[in-house]
């Protein structure tokens, strides 16, 4: 899917064969280990570089270049992918404008900050310190989000997993403009680049410039799946937020790891506990026993994590967990039919035969990829999942650990404590 | 079929036999095919003139939405499932205007497209089934409740429509949706789903001819009534409204009420996108001066919207300072109204809508959308871009005059 161009030791570069887009994306990361001392500057620092750089010094002057390149997306963001904290720039530009350009944007935003004395300049510091602490603060009102994320850190907890990509409120008074500056440049020098552009065969080497750029410099450590994996009893966490509806979520680790044959197993798992309107969760909690109306499990990035999340009536938690777990267990006793398995297996390939119509999901897909060293391409992935059998599902299943159960509701519950 | 086909800008249009319209965007050496039915009748279909008693026939609200859900409830089983088993992933909306039916698949294109066409035509509501279904709409609408940016955006439609049943949430009310069976469900699908307002749309790596063959599966039905609104004033109901869902940080939306229109309706909708973006996009004076006010921290979010007996405008975004937001567009539109809008804006954000439209017309789902909306204005998609392309600045500057008025404004928050 994807040629290696040469490498440096510290930044990789990526072409995707874009030749039938209109649009030319290029993406650029700076791969970082997730960690608790620094996730916070790192969630900062990508705010601080989007209100400019020396050849466009505010954020104005950033959006009407971007016009002018007839719309550029552009963007300077946090990924979480697993136990890493991606530090990604991004420009998705319609094939009219000159490749160079969309380059020279991102090299700005990238290496010419806006710097005074060795420090980022205090009146944006202070400014973007104010609005991701009220973001922060803010997470809870997207109740289906939050109920994700706090999921998510209960079932990896004491992992790096756990940590918050977004950073904590409480870090951020003591960074100034000096601490972030110091950080970023230590993710200059030592922070692993990987470049991915998704265009013309004939505009390539255009990208390959950015390899001067990231040169030397001794690697910030890096990532070993499948460390530190959680232990103990399964949790069972209860959380209130006004709301009329409750959202259950429950997280089962089963140990599969991307890359490996176990994760083409636990998609196809995915796929038929209930990953779509055929699966055995949306069919029975929802068509057959009414509980709910939105219910599907999915997996988390480069984590063997399989979640399930439904919305429901408070008062059915304990019904609709029964119903989940149930569900579950008819796919680690072999009920699954061999039509019904074939049927499961299409839907992913559909799924990922269409990551070739579209910019984003093709790097998306590559970047895991290259994050967990499995750079096989699609068909070989799509191979591996053409070959699971039932039996590896049903051995998936049986391997699925209930790490959490998470229960986020309003009034109904609170109401209904004292029964 | 008809011979009078036209091909504009890649994108086939036509009126079929059966009263539906046709549209295709070939998209070579895309693997994804995508199809939708488009119904133009949705939730604000709630009154029409019966064709047999003197009084207009009236419906619940959420009477349009509870039909997309059980539609695919077919007398041989779930038609939803049964895309998922042919290789495709199925799904459906309503709105306020239309109702729509889609599936996107790598193969069996032409299994699905016929089981597509087959179950829109084919109702088959049961009394215990309706009855069933109405736990998981109480579900879907109690989730929606529980949505601060839904709760803003109907917070404002009540405080600016009267009368008009865009004012009412989609899947309707916990009250409403009760007081819908199955006999009504079918009454309801007789008046609204007649293939005068239907709209197969196409897109992907297909062949025309095929499509155009399986398409004769549209029978054609009598021509449906049309639905009775009651009339609505041209002003605003509230000028402020407030809602409280404890959230921690406020939400709100500005609105304005706006000119129902009868023509150029998509032409209007491009202006408006470009006079949006200049009037408070990430490059407009008004953010950058509410930003460095502090009342905002990134620019307010836009859309338009617009049918039979209705349009209006919002401006989405959050904060303490809704008020003082709202003074500061009001300056900013009497400065434009004024001025005019700067030539060097015009051009760089109708450049910016241009290049969406290109970034839009890559992907085979981006283009069936995009499609959907246009037909409702009964424009192919070459066409809209063409368009835009030709889109000028005096337009603008009329529509600025006419519309965007301060005693249209509505401002919506949810604490």
């Amino acid at each position: 899917m994807y040629s290696l161009e040469r490498n440096t030791p510290r930044c990789r570069i990526f072409w995707l064969d874009g030749k039938k887009f209109k649009t030319n994306l290029l993406v650029l990361f700076f791969d970082l280990p997730l960690k608790r001392e620094t996730a916070t500057q790192t969630a900062l620092l990508a705010e601080v570089l989007k209100e400019g750089c020396k050849p466009y010094p505010d954020a104005r002057e950033i959006a009407i270049a971007t016009e002018e390149l007839y719309g550029a997306l552009w963007d300077i963001s946090i990924v979480k992918k697993g136990d890493r904290q991606l530090l990604l720039f991004s420009i998705e530009s319609a094939k009219v404008v000159p490749v160079e350009d969309a380059i020279g944007f991102i090299k700005a935003l990238v290496v010419e900050p806006l710097v005074e004395n060795d420090a980022f300049l205090d009146e944006v510091v202070k400014r973007k310190k104010e609005i991701l602490a009220k973001r922060l603060a803010a997470l809870k009102d997207d109740k289906r989000g939050y109920a994700q994320k706090r999921c998510l850190e209960e079932a990896a907890k004491d992992t790096p997993v756990e940590i918050s990509a977004d950073g904590y409120a409480e870090d951020l008074d003591q960074i100034d403009g000096k601490m972030l500056y110091k950080h970023y440049c230590n993710i200059m020098e030592r922070g692993t680049v990987k470049v991915f552009f998704c265009g013309d065969e004939g505009e390539k080497r255009k990208v390959t410039a950015f390899r001067k750029l990231f040169q030397g410099g001794e690697h910030l450590s890096g990532f070993v799946q499948g460390e530190g994996l959680p232990k103990g009893e399964p949790a069972f966490i209860k959380e209130h937020t006004p709301m009329e509806q409750a959202r259950l979520l429950m997280a089962f680790d089963t140990k599969a790891q991307w890359g490996e044959r176990s994760f083409a197993t636990l998609l196809v798992l995915n796929q038929l506990f209930g990953g779509d309107p055929d699966s055995i969760l949306f069919q029975s909690l929802r068509e057959r026993d009414g509980l709910c109306y939105d219910i599907k499990s999915y997996l988390y990035p480069l984590t063997g994590f399989l979640f399930v999340q439904t919305g429901i009536k408070a008062q059915d938690a304990k019904q609709s967990a029964v119903g989940i777990l149930k569900a579950l267990e008819e796919l680690s006793e072999a009920k699954v039919g061999a039509k019904k398995l074939e049927e499961a297996k299409n839907g992913i390939i559909r799924q990922y035969q269409a990551i070739a119509d579209q910019p984003w999901s093709m790097v998306d897909f590559s970047v895991e990829q290259v994050l967990v060293e499995g750079e096989r391409g699609l068909d070989a992935f799509l191979a591996r999942v053409q070959e699971v059998t039932v039996e590896d599902v049903c051995r998936m299943a049986n391997r699925a650990v209930l790490r959490t159960i998470y229960l986020l509701s309003g009034k109904e519950a609170k109401q209904n404590e004292g029964n | 079929m008809k011979e009078t086909d036209t091909k504009k800008n890649g994108t086939v249009w036509a009126k079929m036999a059966s009263g539906a319209d046709f549209y295709f965007i070939p998209m070579p050496n895309y693997g994804e095919k995508a199809a939708a039915i488009v119904v133009k009748a949705g939730s604000d279909f709630l009154a029409c003139n019966s064709p047999k008693e003197e009084k207009p026939v009236k419906f619940p609200e959420g009477t349009a939405h509870f039909i997309e859900h059980r539609l695919f409830r077919q007398r041989w089983g779930d038609a939803f499932a049964a895309f998922s088993k042919q290789g495709a992933s199925a799904n459906a909306f309503t709105d306020a205007q239309k109702t729509v039916y889609y599936f996107s698949c790598q193969e069996n294109f032409f299994e699905n497209l016929r089981l597509l066409l087959s179950f829109v035509q084919n109702p088959y509501f049961l009394e215990e089934e309706t009855e069933q279904e109405k736990s998981i709409i109480e579900s879907e609408i109690t989730m929606y409740d529980d949505t601060p940016s839904w709760r803003v955006y109907y917070q404002l439609l009540q405080a600016m429509y009267h009368r008009h049943p865009i004012r009412n949430p989609i899947a309707g009310n916990h009250k409403t949706m009760k007081e819908i069976n199955h006999k009504l469900l079918q009454q309801a699908y007789d008046c609204m789903y007649t293939t005068n307002r239907f709209s197969l749309i196409c897109a992907g790596d297909i062949s025309a001819r095929k499509i155009i063959e399986a398409a004769e599966m549209i029978k054609k039905s009598k021509p449906g009534e049309k639905p009775l609104f009651e009339r609505e004033p041209e002003e605003i109901k509230e000028s402020y409204t407030e809602g409280k869902l404890g959230i921690s940080r406020p939400i709100f939306q500005i609105g304005f009420k706006m000119m129902p229109m009868t023509k150029d309706v998509l032409r209007q909708r491009i202006l408006m996108n470009i006079l949006m973006d200049i009037l408070v996009g990430e490059s407009s004076a008004f953010y950058h001066e509410a930003y460095t006010k502090k009342y905002l921290d990134e620019p307010l979010g836009n859309a338009y919207f617009s049918g039979e007996g209705y349009a209006f405008c919002a401006f989405a975004g959050s904060g303490e300072q809704s008020k003082e937001v709202s003074e500061l567009l009001l300056q900013h539109l009497e400065i434009l109204r004024k001025e005019g809008v700067g030539k060097e804006d015009f051009s760089r954000i109708r450049k910016k809508q241009i290049g969406y439209f290109i970034r839009q017309s890559q992907s085979v789902s981006g283009m069936l959308m995009g499609q959907i909306e246009w037909a409702m204005d009964d424009t192919p998609a070459g066409e809209a871009f063409r368009m835009m392309k030709a889109v000028r600045k005096n337009e603008v500057d009329d529509l600025l005059r006419r519309e965007l008025m301060k005693e249209k404004m509505v401002l919506s928050v949810i604490r």
